[in-house]
């Protein structure tokens, strides 16, 4: 039985339609990721399921119970983050102890229950610290701590680490992501940050314009991104318009502008259909000899961008398109320079076909 | 000309020091970006650039003049900061041309002038729509043309990326960084996106507690970082205590314990002293490779971002190592408890002095 159940949630704020028709199942102890652009309802869905948003039509269950018009505060389990805000008159302890304290257990279940969930996050030493003498990461342990005193069962995280710097959260990511599996918790956590949700989640939702565009363990949705819009989305490719000019067994060929031709392993193609080869950035590489069974192309290196572990070329081919590739600068890799010739290589099963779309490939990427 | 000159520049708050001595020269068509952690004056910085905050000590000069008492609506500077400050019951046109208009400037300049911010921008096709009609990346594009209406030559960036959507941010830099450079302005941009500040700038300068560390091109300071909290800072690495057991002409060797040793191309230590040894992730490497460092070990995870892995070895010294591997077509995955040799070069080993307030401490990213 899963733990929470939404069932054809839709839920409209004027014209706007922020949800249409949710169905989504989340099991007990899953780590769920809602990735999507801002806009396509992700804190929307939150809200509805902490309670603090009634949905217009559709039912939402937690622990197999309907809960529609249920308060927030009755919706025992469930427990919403919000920038993980401490009490900051109160120490360690005190913001631990809160939610029993409210809930008037006797004094010594308190004393038990918050010792312990101190020591669990590892802050038993810090407990008369106030929440400005802690660092992000305390701060953060703290909040988890005083949501599972208080009873919390499944966790819901909106954006939990937006305004820390880039480099702290990849840090804090893999802890909160330990921590919450070491307590066997239920964690719904919303990010527009597709590497953040690859790296944490059991599964990715990947919501557009209200509705679920795909869902998938990040391997799968990585792999088998079913839409243009998941594939821009998540992990950054490169679109190249063109032309199904050959289909047999082996896959197809697809002709793009100016008769560059490229072999795909998908034959299950139309001939003559227009359609777009999607191939990640980080699936191209650069370099000075072909690659046999491989895709290789000839181009100009026209911008060499070191983005930080990595370097984001941008090749011009014969036929005047521009492609990037993003090499990890790894142990021995070659740096090329702006105006160097480069072989373009790329294997055909990393070609990714999808039929041209109707209202035209920029509006599928620039949604985004 | 706007070169920016910082001399001895320190602001105070209570007894906390946010701007402690600060030294900084950007010179004339520079872009220069200033990272930190959280609390380290980066902000202050730029806010005593633009005039907002004025230091206790220490002077500023932009263009050679001193600014100290100069109001910031006298510095001709572009000041653009992070939330999205366009009025919204004006078109975009009217919102770039409406500083040039109070002023009381000839309105054939300004509209020639605001032609041709627009087409900068690229939002040509939408100067009648109204703010929220355009996506955050364009009403952020239409605020930094606004910033440029005075022809200022210099551009202030506080987080100007920072309300945006990671997505939108990654396209949005390099368009501003075309526009600084087609422009021939000079910038200064903070931001708390490190990958952002390689990206874009000329020369990051890393601030850390109200003093600049270290600066540099983006390129020398990933891989050469003079700082050891420089080193974490800019990308992950992986950090390996030991002693220096002998140096030689091709560099150092470092005794890690437990029979565990690694050679580096640093010679700037005694032997004896206590270092500590630094590598990126992806410069480590599974297998053998000539003239590399070797560590023997079991992968204890796996972690998959994408195409990327990230993979964690534990040494016989039971220090934790992650390496960072792309994943070529048709290569076997590895196996989680499994024996792997992982090879580094001694070019790739950064050696620092061993911190004396601890390691943990010195790397502390907050």
């Amino acid at each position: 039985m899963s733990l929470v159940k939404l069932v054809n949630v839709t839920k409209r704020f004027g014209k706007i339609i922020a949800l249409k028709g949710i169905n989504l199942s989340i099991e007990d102890g899953e780590y769920v990721c809602i990735l999507g652009p801002t806009g396509a309802g992700k804190t929307t869905l939150l809200r509805i399921i902490a309670g603090l948003l009634e949905p217009d039509v559709g039912e939402i269950y937690i622990g197999g119970k309907r809960v529609n018009g249920v308060p927030p505060e009755e919706r025992n389990a469930v427990y919403m983050f919000q920038n993980f805000a401490l009490f900051p008159h109160m120490n360690v302890w005190q913001n631990v102890s809160f939610g029993p304290v409210i809930k008037e257990w006797d004094s010594e279940k308190i004393k038990n229950v918050t010792s312990e969930v101190l020591e669990m996050v590892r802050l038993g030493e810090r407990r008369d610290a106030y929440p400005n003498e802690l660092s992000g990461g305390m701060q953060q342990r703290v909040a988890l701590a005083r949501g599972i005193a208080a009873g919390a069962r499944i966790l819901l995280l909106d954006e939990p680490f937006g305004a820390l710097d880039a480099r702290l959260r990849v840090n804090l990511r893999t802890q909160l992501r330990n921590l919450v599996k070491d307590q066997g918790l239920t964690t719904i956590h919303v990010t527009h940050d597709q590497e953040e949700a690859l790296m944490v989640a059991d599964r990715i939702v990947i919501l557009r314009e209200g509705r679920i565009e795909q869902m998938g363990s990040p391997q799968e949705i990585y792999t088998n991104p079913k839409s243009i819009f998941v594939m821009s989305f998540v992990g950054g490719a490169n679109f190249l318009d063109g032309v199904v000019s050959t289909v047999d067994a082996s896959g197809s060929i697809i002709e793009l502008r100016g008769g560059l031709r490229i072999q795909v392993s998908d034959s299950n193609q139309r001939l003559g259909g227009r359609v777009v080869i999607a191939v990640r950035r980080e699936d191209i590489s650069l370099g000075k000899s072909r690659k046999r069974g491989f895709n290789n192309l000839i181009g100009e290196v026209v911008d060499a961008m070191f983005v930080g572990g990595s370097i984001e070329y941008v090749v011009r081919l014969e036929n005047d398109m521009s492609i990037s590739s993003r090499i990890l600068l790894e142990g021995e890799s070659r740096i090329f320079q702006k105006g160097d010739v480069v072989i373009v290589s790329f294997h055909p099963s990393e070609c990714y076909v999808f039929p041209y779309p109707e209202r035209g490939l920029l509006k599928e990427i620039e949604a985004i | 000309m706007p070169e920016v000159k910082l001399v001895n520049v320190t602001k105070r708050y209570g007894r906390i020091v946010a701007n402690d001595h600060i030294n900084l020269t950007i010179r004339d068509k520079e872009y220069v970006s200033v990272i930190g952690p959280s609390g380290c004056g980066k902000t202050t910085l730029i806010k005593s650039i633009a005039g907002i905050i004025e230091p206790d000590e220490g002077e500023i000069y932009i263009g050679g003049r001193l600014v100290n008492k100069v109001p910031i609506e006298d510095r001709e500077i572009g000041y653009v900061f992070q939330n999205i400050a366009l009025f919204p019951h004006m078109t975009v046109w009217d919102n770039i041309t409406y500083g040039p208009k109070v002023r009381g400037y000839p309105p054939e300049e300004t509209e020639t002038i605001a032609r041709e911010m627009i087409e900068m921008i690229k939002v040509a096709a939408r100067t009648d729509a109204y703010p929220d009609e355009l996506s955050g990346g364009t009403q952020q594009k239409t605020a930094v043309a606004r910033a440029l209406m005075t022809r200022s030559k210099l551009l202030l960036l506080d987080e100007p990326l920072g309300a945006l959507d990671l997505k939108v941010r990654a396209a949005l830099r390099y368009e501003l960084r075309r526009i600084v450079k087609d422009l021939g302005l000079t910038a200064l941009h903070v931001t708390h996106d490190q990958e952002e500040a390689m990206s874009i700038s000329d020369r990051v300068v890393v601030m850390r507690r109200g003093r600049i560390i270290e600066s540099g091109k983006p390129l020398e300071l990933y891989m050469r970082p003079k700082n050891i909290f420089t080193a974490n800072f800019v990308g992950e690495a992986n950090f390996l205590a030991g002693k220096v057991e002998r140096i030689t002409e091709e560099g150092s060797l470092i005794d890690l314990g437990d029979g565990l040793k690694i050679m580096t191309k640093d010679r700037n230590m005694k032997v004896g002293d206590r270092v500590v040894t630094a590598f990126r992730p992806e410069f480590a490497v599974l297998g053998k490779i000539e003239g590399g460092n070797t560590l023997s070990g079991k992968i204890t995870n796996i972690v998959y971002s994408g195409s990327l892995l990230r993979i964690h070895v534990e040494l016989p010294n039971e220090n934790e190592i992650i390496i960072k591997k792309a994943l070529q077509f048709g290569e076997p995955l590895p196996k989680i408890g499994g024996k792997v040799t992982v090879s580094v070069l001694p070019e790739n080993v950064l050696m620092y002095p061993y911190p004396e307030r601890g390691l943990y401490r010195e790397l502390s990213l907050e």
